[in-house]
């Protein structure tokens, strides 16, 4: 019995000029695994969710996901395939209400072929309605339904995050990619985002989660991958990462 | 439902006065009225690139090819003018596709200083070849339409010619802006946002090249009528003094929807002719309303009735 | 190989913008009116020729720091709105120029009149000198940025602007003093090549578009890359211009644009 493997990643290789940004990274992420991925400044992780997505084409290496070998598609077909991700800094787009910001996030829910997109139909209205109502249950987990109509860009830091990774659940993701999701963010703040993940996103999606701060991760991780200069130097369960003495050392002088 | 009525209030008017109004007009105002139509038209068209955040400062180059290309096709190949002039506006959408293909993965200045480099090299191409551009004299004899029969040789009647062409424009330009479509080039303005829009799927150029496509046919097919009304074009009609005339009255007006570029283009042509400006005065005035305009009102006069945006 | 050396000048201008990223359109009408200066002092009060150019430098410095103070800094950040309002500054000035200075070309003579001949090239006086004043300026420039406190933290703004002021360096003060560094070459070019070509208020704009092509070719954002596209734009130019017309060069150049553009659209030497 074969369990499949979502995501796999072989042998990545990013070089920058000179620079090797990342270093033979390989992992494999399975249906229902929340990973964690951490790592000192500089050490890749988001080189490596910008390979994952296609933002950056690896120097060496593929990406499979679900069996099929995505590591040439663009960064939209990818999406349309489900690899979705949020971003470290806040992206959302400011001059768009929220439902406005949730409704570009439902851009492939629209089902909708490219000519008629470009006349307002009758039967596109009902499908923005229905993608609002949508959104509005999606704002309400996050506990930002009262937003809906406020101007992206007004939002509090806090909020506007919670929006990005709004959008990014609005896009239909199998998985979910959160680059740095609670930085900036103050710990009750954190509390109610990591429960959100822990609650609903991993029950619905594969997750892998970029964080700086470790102690996150490493209460609500199934298994955690530690990068250093663009090299994974473990890969395990949080117990294991905790006393890793490479981990350790790696972050010596950081905040644990 | 109130809004309804204002919009019905409010089309009755302008029906009366663009409509019947000028029947009673001289030749002096209707060809006032002619260029302003002209102006709008070259706006809203730059407006559909510009609401994508892309500022292009070349725009007249379309207008340019539009307008030779029907010249060229209707004085040498003798083409019936109606079928000429979307023929024009097919090849500036064709070439603006090429051009947009190559600069829009250029960011915000970059694109802009490109598609301004692309519009002289255009102009120095119409000015140095005499076949078939007719070089600094430029192209003589353009024919006026004729539609089964009947000419539009008066001023009136190329009024109501413009008139109807932009009515149209207005109205499919308006429909895309509320469109899908529209609403999913709203994100693209930076590049961050760009890259999340692809993060959900939105397969970013398609939507550029398109929008580009058509900023690009507007102004095209808008350059072939304004070639058959003064029946003469030359190198010196499109230059960076149009582009940029493109760009003070789209910033005057504001860009937040499709009114903006028609209230700027309109008051500042009508505007200009009234005051007898020309040449360098005009520049001059121009330029300093393009300052002020940028630095106390930057969203442009639509900014004054609409909040944010 | 002249023409080399004066898109070595011109690169000179735009790689300060390269900083700021402010693209300013109005560099054309600054390198106008440097050359303007030059003719007044010269032919109506006699001043001579380099101390022209001196007084000229200096002039655009307050210059310079008014027009950033006015009309850059409460835009600072927002380039389009920037974009725009350099428009409007060229605009402004080239208009007012053409209406007070009138539209007859002007010409300023130079102190050297001499004619050297190296290989099969003869080169006059006034290009000799314009090309070895104009490669010292950027020379110095070049000092400035790269070995100067004052020129890491230009530098340090570029790349990073809040970590920049983080460390104590003073965004506004160093925009200004960009602005202005920027306007004293522009206005000494002008000068420089006032009497090698005529003078009118409509002088700045080709300059302008030459520069803007070194920008894309050489890549955005990156000195070296502006270097490079200067030489070779520089090279093309000279050579194209006489064997094959004005005209043709600029196509021919902006063929070469396009063709970097879709090779590396981030110039030869640019990064994104």
């Amino acid at each position: 019995m074969q369990v499949s493997a979502g995501l796999e990643v072989i042998n990545i290789s990013k070089h920058f000029g000179g620079l090797a940004a990342l270093a033979n990274v390989s992992f494999t992420l399975r249906e229902g695994e929340l990973l964690g991925i951490i790592g000192p400044n500089g050490a890749g992780k988001t080189t490596l969710f910008n390979v994952i997505t296609g933002v950056y084409s690896p120097s060496q290496g593929k990406i499979i996901f679900m069996n099929r070998d995505v590591t040439h598609l663009k960064t939209h077909e990818r999406a349309r395939l489900g690899i979705v991700r949020s971003f470290q800094q806040v992206n959302i787009f400011l001059d768009l209400t929220v439902t406005e910001n949730m409704l570009q996030g439902f851009h492939t829910g629209f089902q909708i072929n490219f000519w008629e997109s470009l006349f307002p139909t009758r039967g596109i209205k009902e499908k923005t309605s229905q993608l609002k109502g949508r959104a509005f249950e999606l704002l309400k987990l996050l506990e930002m339904d009262q937003f809906k109509n406020e101007i992206a860009g007004s939002l509090p830091l806090g909020i506007q995050k919670k929006l990005g990774i709004a959008v990014a659940l609005a896009a239909d993701p199998r998985i979910i990619l959160l680059d740095e999701p609670v930085s900036g963010l103050n710990p009750s703040e954190v509390q109610e985002v990591m429960d959100f993940v822990s609650n609903f996103v991993r029950k619905r999606y594969m997750c892998v989660i970029i964080e700086h701060h470790v102690k996150t991760l490493l209460n609500y991780c199934d298994r955690i991958i530690v990068l250093n200069f663009g090299q994974k130097i473990a890969d395990g369960l949080p117990q294991e990462i905790r006393q890793n003495r490479d981990v350790i050392v790696a972050y010596l002088g950081e905040d644990t | 439902m109130r809004k309804y009525w204002i919009q019905i209030v409010a089309a009755t008017v302008l029906s009366v006065v663009f409509i019947v109004f000028p029947l009673f007009l001289s030749k002096g105002w209707l060809h006032i009225l002619i260029v302003m139509l002209f102006n709008i038209i070259y706006t809203i068209g730059f407006w559909v690139i510009m609401r994508m955040g892309y500022l292009s400062f070349g725009h007249a180059a379309y207008v340019g090819i539009g307008g030779y290309t029907s010249a060229i096709l209707t004085t040498m190949l003798n083409v019936p003018v109606f079928i000429s002039i979307p023929i024009s506006g097919v090849v500036a959408a064709a070439i603006g596709f090429g051009i947009g293909k190559i600069t829009l993965q250029l960011r915000g200045i970059y694109f802009s200083i490109t598609v301004f480099a692309f519009g002289e090299v255009l102009k120095t191409l119409w000015l140095t070849f005499n076949k078939p551009f007719g070089g600094p004299q430029g192209i003589w004899g353009i024919p006026r339409p004729s539609l089964f029969g009947f000419k539009f040789a008066t001023h009136i009647s190329y009024y109501y010619l413009i008139l109807f062409f932009f009515v149209l424009v207005f109205f499919f330009l308006r429909s895309l802006d509320r469109s899908h479509f529209g609403f999913t080039c709203l994100g693209f303005k930076t590049k961050e946002t760009e890259l999340l829009a692809q993060s959900v799927g939105i397969d970013t150029s398609l939507y550029k090249n398109i929008s580009f496509s058509i900023s690009c046919l507007i102004p095209g097919m808008a350059g072939a009528l304004y070639a058959h009304y003064f029946n003469y074009i030359s190198p010196f009609v499109f230059t960076f003094a149009l582009s940029t005339d493109i760009v003070v009255y789209s910033m005057v007006g504001g860009t937040a929807n499709i009114f903006g570029p028609v209230i700027g283009a309109g008051i500042l042509t009508i505007a200009s002719e009234l005051a007898f400006a020309a040449g360098y005065y005009r520049s001059l005035l121009f330029g300093v309303l393009l300052l002020v305009v940028i630095l106390v009102l930057p969203n442009g006069l639509l900014g004054l009735f609409r909040k944010g945006r | 190989m002249l023409g080399l050396i004066y898109i070595l000048m011109s690169l000179g201008l735009t790689m300060l913008y390269g900083i700021m990223h402010i693209v300013n359109f109005a560099h054309g009408e600054v390198y106008m009116l440097g050359a303007m200066g030059t003719y007044f002092l010269t032919v109506h009060y006699k001043v001579p020729y380099f101390l022209a150019l001196l007084i000229v430098a200096v002039a655009s410095i307050p210059f310079g720091l008014v027009v950033d103070r006015v009309i850059f800094r409460p835009i600072r950040g927002k380039w389009l709105q920037l974009l725009v309002a350099t428009v409007g500054l060229s605009m402004v000035l080239q208009s007012a120029s053409w209406v007070s200075f009138g539209i007859l070309d002007k010409g300023v003579t130079h102190p050297f009149k001499f004619i050297l001949r190296f290989w099969m090239a003869t080169i006059s006086g006034e290009r000799f000198c314009a090309a070895i004043l104009g490669a010292m300026l950027v020379f110095c420039i070049l000092l400035l940025i790269y070995r100067t406190k004052l020129g890491r933290a230009m530098r340090a703004i570029e790349e990073d602007e809040g970590a920049a002021r983080l460390q104590g360096v003073p965004p506004n003060f160093i925009s200004a003093i960009n602005v202005s560094i920027g306007f004293v070459l522009a206005s000494v070019a002008g000068g420089l090549m006032a009497p090698v070509f005529v003078v009118n208020p409509g002088m700045g704009f080709g300059p302008l578009l030459i520069a803007f092509i070194v920008i894309i070719i050489g890549g955005l954002g990156s000195i070296a890359g502006c270097i490079l596209g200067g030489l070779l734009v520089g090279l093309i130019q000279t050579v194209s211009a006489v064997f094959l017309g004005v005209e043709i060069t600029y196509g021919l150049l902006f063929a070469l644009v396009i063709i970097v553009l879709i090779i590396k659209p981030t110039g030869l030497m640019g990064h994104a």
